[in-house]
């Protein structure tokens, strides 16, 4: 019976060996593959040819999304005067990196200069802020399962019972309460993304001949409704409507475009 | 595209439509009669509506009707004046009942050999035609001029309304000799221009004259406006009334309206004017019957010279105001607050000028003022504001500290054209007491008024751009988030799993606890198994020791869970018991006993003689010992 309990003991540290090695694999990643990229985008963005800098940081991004990478591709942006391009790249560093300071900065310096407003984001989107999207999802997962684990295992592997059980079992149910809403928020952020073009036409329905309701700018925030063909129906903090997909941008997937 | 866009601009765009279109459309309602060829009677063509005392306008708007673009399209075409001499003029005029976006003219007309032809106006109006609809009637002018006597026919030719092919019917002018008199003119809009210089951005008071013909016609004018394609005109016409004006050297009695219109372009500009006349005119085939009818008429181009606002002695606080204004003095919502509230500073600037679309400037920056962008009243179209001369606006503003004594001044120009300068009109600083916050300093923190702005010698630091970053850092393998990938959701399955199985092995443990015969039966059965493979083994080798201690055992082991003892500690009396005890035969108990004693005699002393018999005896061991087997 004691050999049968250490082998239960082995299998659960096993377990949690298996799942850290993921956490780090997701969560931790120096992307080698992209490390090249990323220092031939450095050495021509500091040599002046930004487009050729941009182009290296957002195949550097593609290949691996860093917040290095993605932070220099905003810059790079903005230097070639492409303001749109440049907010959603840095959207997407604060998606991976949310303490990203300089980053933070520049998004608050490009809204400044061209007098753009921060995406409106409600209590739970806030919440998701705090810390990487990915993050939450972990401590979700290993909270809800200690808290079963500490409930199941003390009876099933015949524990002497012990308060410290019970107590874990609460304070990791608790944590993944807690959890929730930054997940909600998270998956509403999914949704949101940059106007990549200047003017860009918001149309009243998804054709090229569509009434324009009103032209939108450059770096400016929209939510993701639907997709319809290649338009995309968006809503902005003031109206909604049907936007060219090429001319809107999601903070959340990277695009081969 | 157009029905689909009407379905719920319908609503909106009728009242106004509505509004603009009443006059003529009422106006045809009236049908003047001369009774025996004596002096015309008027009677009323729908006399109803007036009798119940519902104003049709009203009723109109109230009841949401829509436009009727159902009925077949109808097309008119008529010359205005028929009958001219050569060198005279007339208007070639084609009405027909479709929505004027949707009509397609070609850009030539066909057959006009002898005919000199110019694009002119293009108007709507509605009718009211029941049902809770209006019909939409659109009118395209053509001016001509006739260089030859004779009869001249523009034939049938077809235009696009609605998407699809319409005939427009054919119409005839009869051109005579040049030196015939007392031929009609074709009505002709008049525009008085102003002869000063004209700015981009000022707004201009036009009005439009109507002159009658000289045989009383004439009854009214309605939606004047000019159009051009870098010109803004307002919506509403003003100051209607009628004039005695000199033309041809003589006096005539005209109608006048005045239309607003902002050049938004430098540069030469050519416009048109046009309104809806109301006139009196025959009705075909009855001399003595006067119809009254909407008209349209235009002008001859105007050529506006509109020039650029000069960048020199530009003052500060210039946001685009063209004209002539003046400041009422600017009036505080109150003259002592605390630090922290807000006061309002209302201004009311009256002027002739674009005083309806005035934009007014932000208040510079001050350390002593928090200041929000000024506010409009916006209670009034900017047409009717353009009208009365004056709007107003105010200034929401919340001082930082005690130390201010007045709110802060605010530049503000404009450019007079007269002057053809710029006017300085700053909005003068306003003296106001201003008293320390009655709130806690803690609180005052919170709401981020420092305590003393003034005296802060630390500024703000302006944000601007940070660099790159050397090192790639933090990554990750995709920016779907996890939640959103099928791997992660898989991942569930293996806690889940893993958990479920522990579960079920403890409830199986637990189970085998409570019922011990079942893990000795699984347990002799396995030791069973396991003799008898030896037992054959050794048959097979003819090796009758092992043969026979290995038969020994597997009968322990079969009957091991029925005493129960552990399968060593069985002897042959208790292999007996069993045996008796599940009604086997003399014959069975036989060879156990055989087998048992062969075992001892080969444990203790070593002869091997009847254990080389007990080899033939193989079949019936096996025998017994699956009628064992099956017991367990």
């Amino acid at each position: 019976m004691k050999n049968g309990c250490i082998n239960f003991h082995r299998m659960i540290a096993g377990a949690c060996a298996l799942f850290l090695i993921c956490f780090i694999g997701t969560c931790e990643l120096n992307a080698a593959p992209g490390t090249n990229l990323f220092q031939s985008g450095l050495r021509a963005y500091t040599s002046g040819e930004y487009d050729r800098a941009a182009q290296e940081f957002g195949e550097a991004a593609r290949t691996s999304p860093t917040v290095g990478a993605l932070h220099n591709l905003g810059n790079a942006e903005w230097k070639c005067g492409r303001p749109g391009r440049a907010v959603l790249a840095w959207e997407r560093a604060q998606w991976v990196g949310p303490f990203h300071e300089k980053t933070r900065n520049n998004l608050k310096f490009v809204r400044q200069a061209l007098q753009l407003e921060s995406p409106e984001l409600s209590w739970y989107e806030i919440c998701s802020t705090w810390l990487p999207a990915n993050t939450w999802v972990w401590i979700a997962f290993f909270s809800f399962w200690l808290a079963i684990a500490m409930l199941v295992l003390p009876g099933t592997l015949r524990w002497r019972k012990s308060d410290w059980h019970q107590g874990l079992a609460v304070a990791a149910f608790a944590l993944f309460l807690l959890t929730i809403p930054a997940l909600i928020g998270v998956q509403m952020r999914t949704k949101l993304g940059v106007v990549l073009s200047q003017e860009t036409p918001l149309r009243l329905t998804p054709t090229s001949e569509a009434q324009i309701l009103m032209r939108l700018r450059a770096g400016e925030g929209a939510r993701f409704i639907r997709q319809r063909g290649k338009y995309i129906f968006i809503r902005t903090s003031s109206a909604t409507g049907w936007v060219e997909q090429r001319q809107f941008g999601i903070i959340s997937k990277i695009t081969h475009s | 595209m157009l029905k689909g866009a009407t379905g719920k601009m319908k609503k909106l765009f009728l009242p106004v439509c509505f509004l603009i279109c009443a006059i003529p459309v009422m106006g045809q309602n009236v049908i003047r009669v001369f009774p025996g060829g004596s002096s015309p009677v008027v009677v009323q063509a729908n006399p109803t509506v007036l009798q119940n005392g519902i104003d049709p306008f009203d009723s109109l708007v109230s009841s949401a009707a829509s436009f009727d673009m159902e009925s077949p399209v109808e097309v008119k075409t008529e010359f205005d004046p028929p009958v001219i001499a050569a060198g005279g003029k007339s208007v070639y005029r084609i009405v027909l009942n479709a929505l004027d976006e949707s009509v397609k003219v070609p850009d030539s007309l066909p057959g006009t050999d002898g005919l000199e032809v110019r694009k002119g106006g293009r108007g709507q109006t509605y009718q009211n035609v029941g049902g809770l609809k209006l019909r939409p009637q659109t009118t395209i002018l053509f001016h001509v001029t006739a260089t030859n006597a004779g009869t001249i026919t523009i034939p049938s030719f077809e235009l696009m309304a609605y998407g699809k092919q319409v005939k427009v019917p054919e119409a005839r002018l009869n051109v005579l000799p040049n030196k015939t008199g007392g031929m009609r003119e074709p009505l002709r809009l008049l525009a008085n221009l102003p002869t000063e210089d004209i700015y981009v951005g000022q707004s201009l008071r036009i009005p439009l004259v109507l002159p009658d013909p000289g045989d009383g016609s004439v009854l009214g004018l309605s939606q004047a406006k000019i159009k051009g394609d870098f010109v803004f005109s307002e919506s509403f016409s003003y100051g209607a009334r009628q004039e005695a004006v000199r033309k041809n050297g003589r006096t005539v009695m005209s109608f006048v309206q005045e239309v607003i219109v902002t050049p938004l372009s430098e540069g030469e500009q050519t416009v048109l004017a046009q309104a809806h006349s109301v006139s009196t005119r025959m009705v075909q085939g009855q001399s003595n019957v006067l119809q009254t009818v909407s008209t349209l008429v235009d002008s001859d181009p105007i050529k506006l010279k509109v020039k650029p606002l000069p960048e020199e002695g530009k003052l500060p606080g210039f946001t685009g105001a063209v004209g002539t204004f003046n400041l009422e003095p600017p009036k505080l919502s109150t003259n002592t607050i605390h630090v922290g509230e807000p006061v309002t500073l209302t201004l009311v600037i009256h002027g002739d000028g674009n005083v309806g679309r005035l934009k007014f400037p932000e208040i510079p920056h001050s350390k002593e003022w928090q200041t929000l962008p000024p506010v409009t009243d916006t209670s009034l179209p900017a047409s009717i504001v353009q009208q009365r001369g004056f709007t107003s606006f105010s200034y929401t503003m919340i001082p930082l500290t005690d130390k201010a004594s007045a709110t802060p001044e605010i530049p503000f120009s404009y450019f007079d054209p007269g002057r053809k300068t710029y006017v300085d009109l700053t909005i003068p600083a306003t003296r106001i007491q201003v008293k320390p916050s009655p709130l806690p300093t803690q609180i005052a923190g919170a709401m981020n008024l420092p305590d003393h702005p003034a005296d802060s010698t630390v500024k703000e630091k302006p944000l601007v751009m940070m660099g790159v970053v050397g090192q790639p850092g933090r990554g990750v393998l995709s920016l779907e988030p996890l939640q959103t990938r099928w791997w992660f959701l898989g991942l569930q399955v293996l806690p889940a799993v893993s958990i479920c199985g522990l579960w079920a092995v403890d409830r199986r443990r637990r189970y085998l606890q409570e019922h011990p015969e079942i893990v000795l039966k699984r347990r002799a059965r396995r030791g069973l198994r396991k003799q008898l493979r030896q037992m054959r083994k050794a048959a097979d080798k003819s090796d009758a020791r092992t043969f026979v201690m290995a038969g020994v055992d597997a009968m322990r082991e079969a009957c091991a869970p029925h005493v129960p003892a552990e399968p060593q500690a069985l002897v042959c009396v208790d292999v007996m018991d069993v045996l008796a005890s599940s009604n086997h035969g003399v014959e069975d108990r036989e060879v156990a006993h055989k087998f048992f004693r062969a075992a001892d005699d080969l444990r203790f002393s070593a002869s091997n003689e009847e254990a080389a018999d007990l080899l033939k005896l193989k079949p019936t061991l096996e025998r017994l010992l699956e009628q064992l087997g099956a017991r367990l």
